[in-house]
Parts: structure tokens; sequence; C-alpha cells
């Protein structure tokens, strides 16, 4: 595959490590778009696993030339999808030829695509394409619920304050990108200015003295000093990296068990 | 100790209150303990002044259960302190105006001259308290209160790689060009790989 053009850099990712370069975790931002674009490859013998390497395009625009026969899969953002300047659906197998070009046009809705390319060309794979059911297909325009584990162990917030925090419908400020997402200011107040520094995950919510929730992405710092509030489950910060500048979200507070669980099953069905 | 459910896969445990060497070596002792122990269950963890990170196995273990095996390990001091060693660095540091900065601003601030800056920044053994923010970025502590100054209001959009900056009480080297909120004193001359434990001393070059 040939990157002819984008607006973000393109970049080939897979599920990544944890605590690399002092960054909490590395790989792909939407980890189920990714998993599904392997998944639908992978089930047809064409080699993909689950940590198969996917282009991650950020605000499409993008366009490839195919260098080798090959199928693909692309999902994630809504966005008109072309090959050879005929259109496709995301979030199906498609077989591709040397000398194709592939665009990807700017999201109508979300914000990241990938381009999951086979594994192992099969020469002898049919016409069965494998797709994906239609009420899978995810939709990023809806308001987003990130399911968060508060906590609160510092005593650095009232309990107003986290009552409001869980309340509020938050707007997601211009600085917003593969390491973090930061929220609008707002009037929650840190009670400790002063707090030693500590390891934040995946997820983790700090909120600055000026009332402003950050909340750790991929490549985020694994060393945080603000107050923590709380952590976000790891499927719904999947779908965060789907919003951007302006879009709203809600917290709300969940249950370990429930988010345990959750992720099991997820973890079971892509496993590979 | 305090133990606290953190996110979906892990758990934070708190110390004590306040950061010093013996309770930044009990956190390191009880994480070497964890990674023998509960080596089926344990993924990594994060140390960093008063607390640990643990990251565990969710397919192994439910959160709970963790919580109840963490809260249950025994530390063996005698058994695992002869396994734990920790490096002295020796970082040479060029004191000057042009590399540090903010330099001639602290000495005014604190009413000292240079050589009595570089006898208190050099005088200490620092501790490495936690290691982070950029690859290799070590939270050096406690410096002496006579040359504490707080960090920058707004941070530098860049500072040159291996400057020594310091802030509050902390003092530390920029691996890499960075933005940076610290007072940066001159510039380091070599830059070791940091482990939290380990301690520092600088040598006025």
């Amino acid at each position: 595959m040939k990157i002819l053009k984008s607006s973000f850099p393109v970049t080939l990712k897979n599920l990544g490590t944890p605590l690399k370069n002092a960054k909490i975790q590395d790989g792909v931002m939407d980890e189920k778009s990714y998993l599904w674009g392997n998944y639908l490859l992978g089930n047809y013998l064409l080699g993909n696993s689950q940590n198969t390497p996917s282009y991650e395009i950020t605000f499409g625009n993008a366009s490839f030339e195919v260098l080798s026969n090959n199928f693909i899969c692309l999902t994630g953002a809504d966005c008109d999808f072309t090959i050879n300047g005929i259109k496709h659906k995301l979030w199906q197998v498609l077989r591709v030829n040397c000398g194709d070009i592939l665009e990807i046009f700017y999201p109508k809705n979300g914000v990241r695509n990938y381009l999951n390319v086979a594994n192992n060309f099969a020469s002898s794979f049919e016409n069965n394409f494998k797709f994906m059911p239609q009420k899978f297909i995810p939709n990023y325009s809806k308001n987003l619920t990130l399911r968060i584990l508060i906590n609160n162990y510092d005593n650095a917030f009232s309990k107003n304050d986290i009552n409001y925090f869980l309340n509020k419908k938050w707007q997601i400020s211009k600085l917003n990108d593969r390491r973090v997402y930061r929220l609008e200011k707002s009037k929650i107040k840190p009670l400790k200015t002063n707090l030693y520094s500590q390891g934040n995950s995946f997820g983790s919510v700090q909120i600055t003295n000026d009332g402003e929730p950050i909340i750790m992405h991929k490549d985020a710092p694994s060393i945080g000093g603000y107050c923590k509030i709380g952590t976000v489950f790891s499927l719904d910060m999947a779908t965060l990296s789907q919003k951007t500048t302006g879009d709203y979200l809600q917290f709300e507070e969940a249950n370990i068990e429930n988010l345990q669980q959750e992720r099991l099953i997820f973890d079971e069905f892509f496993k590979k | 100790m305090k133990f606290h459910i953190h996110g979906e896969n892990s758990i934070i445990i708190y110390f004590d209150k306040t950061a010093n060497r013996k309770v930044l070596e009990q956190i390191l002792v009880f994480e070497k303990t964890l990674q023998l122990e509960l080596k089926e269950f344990y993924k990594y963890s994060i140390p960093s002044y008063v607390s640990l990170l643990v990251f565990y196995d969710i397919h192994k273990i439910t959160a709970f259960e963790m919580l109840k095996k963490l809260k249950n390990i025994q530390i063996n001091t005698n058994k695992l302190a002869t396994k734990l060693t920790y490096k002295t660095h020796e970082i040479i540091v060029d004191y000057n105006f042009k590399d540090g900065v903010d330099l001639q601003k602290i000495l005014d601030k604190k009413s000292i001259n240079l050589q009595e800056f570089i006898t208190i920044h050099t005088s200490k053994i620092y501790d490495i308290y936690s290691v982070g923010f950029l690859p290799n970025f070590a939270y050096l502590g406690n410096l002496d209160k006579k040359i504490c100054v707080p960090r920058l209001k707004s941070p530098r959009k860049n500072v040159i790689k291996n400057s020594v900056g310091i802030a509050d009480c902390q003092t530390g080297i920029y691996p890499q060009n960075s933005p940076a909120g610290w007072n940066i004193v001159g510039i380091a001359k070599n830059l070791p790989e940091f482990f939290v434990g380990d301690k520092v001393k600088f040598i006025s070059s």
C-alpha cells in the first residue's frame, strides 16, 4: 500500500504495548473498529490475527495506491470511500488489485478510520465477502456516555463537585489528540494542589486547577501530577477517539464487576 | 497502606502521606515481592513517590480477589533487601548563564551567588522518586529549601536536551528537547538510564 496523500499523518498501528517510552500505552486509538477489521479479514483465512497492524487515518482525505493484489477492510468513521472512483461500503472485506486507487473522504461522523489489509493473499478466495451486519455498525453521531470508576482517593474533590462532574454535559475543547482529550473549563475546584505525582492508566481523568478535565488517551504520559477523579472504561475510550472538538459527552459512574465482565466478553470474542 | 480499585484492570496502593527514602524503598520491595508472589496475575506497575499503581490480568482474577491478594502480601525484607540494588549516578553539570537561562533570576531571588548555588545543588545525593513524563525523565528530590523555586507560570515552548531544571523541591534533567515548566540552571554532560530508587549526585564541570 502506498500512501498518496492524507490530512494528518497516516500511521501503521496495532494494539500496542503498555509503558513504552514513558507512555501509558501506545497503539490504535479505536480498538473496536480496528479489531472488527482484522476480525472480518481474519475470519476468511486471510491470516489476520487480532494484532495485525492497520493504517490509522485521522480526518480522512487520504488516498492509497494498492501495490499488490490483496483483500482489505475499512472500518471506523462514517465517510465516503471509493476504489477507482467507485463507491464502496465500509465494514466489509473487499478485493483490491495492484494499481487500484483507494480514496477515503472527510468523515461525516467520527474521526478515525482503520484500513486493515489481509496478511496472506489467498488466491483461491471466492466472492463470498464477509461484512458486518448493519445493526452492529456504530453510529458516532450519538451523544457519548463514558462509564467511569470514580477514584477520589486523595479526597481532592468535594461530593458536590463529583455530582457536578457526573451530571454535566461536557464539551470537548480544541485540545484533543492521540495523547489527551481536554474538556472545557468548569467550576470544579480540586481541594488539593500539591499532590505527589502518581501513575496513570489508560482512561484516567485528571482535573487541572482551572477545573479542566484531561482524559488520558493512547500515548499519554504514564505519570501525572493533577488531581485524579477517576478512570474511564477502555471500550468507551475507543468510542471517544471518534469524537472531536465541540462534541458533547457525559460521564456515568460504573461498577467494576460490570466493566470487567463486558471487557472479558469483548476480549473472548476477538481472541484468535 | 491503603489499597483502592483504580481502573478496570488496575489497583492503586498508597504507602504513606509523605515521600522519603524509607517509603520509596518500601514501595520498591513491595513491587518486587508482588512480581514474584503474584506472578500469575501481575502485568506491570508504576511506582511514584508514595504510591504504586498495579496492573493485573483480568482474565485470571477479579478486582476483589486481586485486592485481597495484594493486602495479604507479606513483606520479608531480609529475604529481598539483598536482591534490590540501587545505583548512584554521577552527573556532570555545566552551570552557566547561557544554558541556565533561569539561573540569574534564582540567584537574585534567593540572594546567593553562583558558587553558593552550585555548592548547594551538588552537595546532596538525590533520590529518584519517579520516572516518566518523557522517556527517562527522572523526578529527583529533595532540593535544599535554599534553592527551591516554583515552576514557571507558563511553560517554555522549548528547552534543549540535557537541560537541568528545578521546580519546587524537585530537580531533574530533560532527556530531549521539550516544552518545559521547570527553571533551567545548567546543562548535563552525561545522561544514564534512570530507575526509580536510584540515586543521583551532581558534579560541577
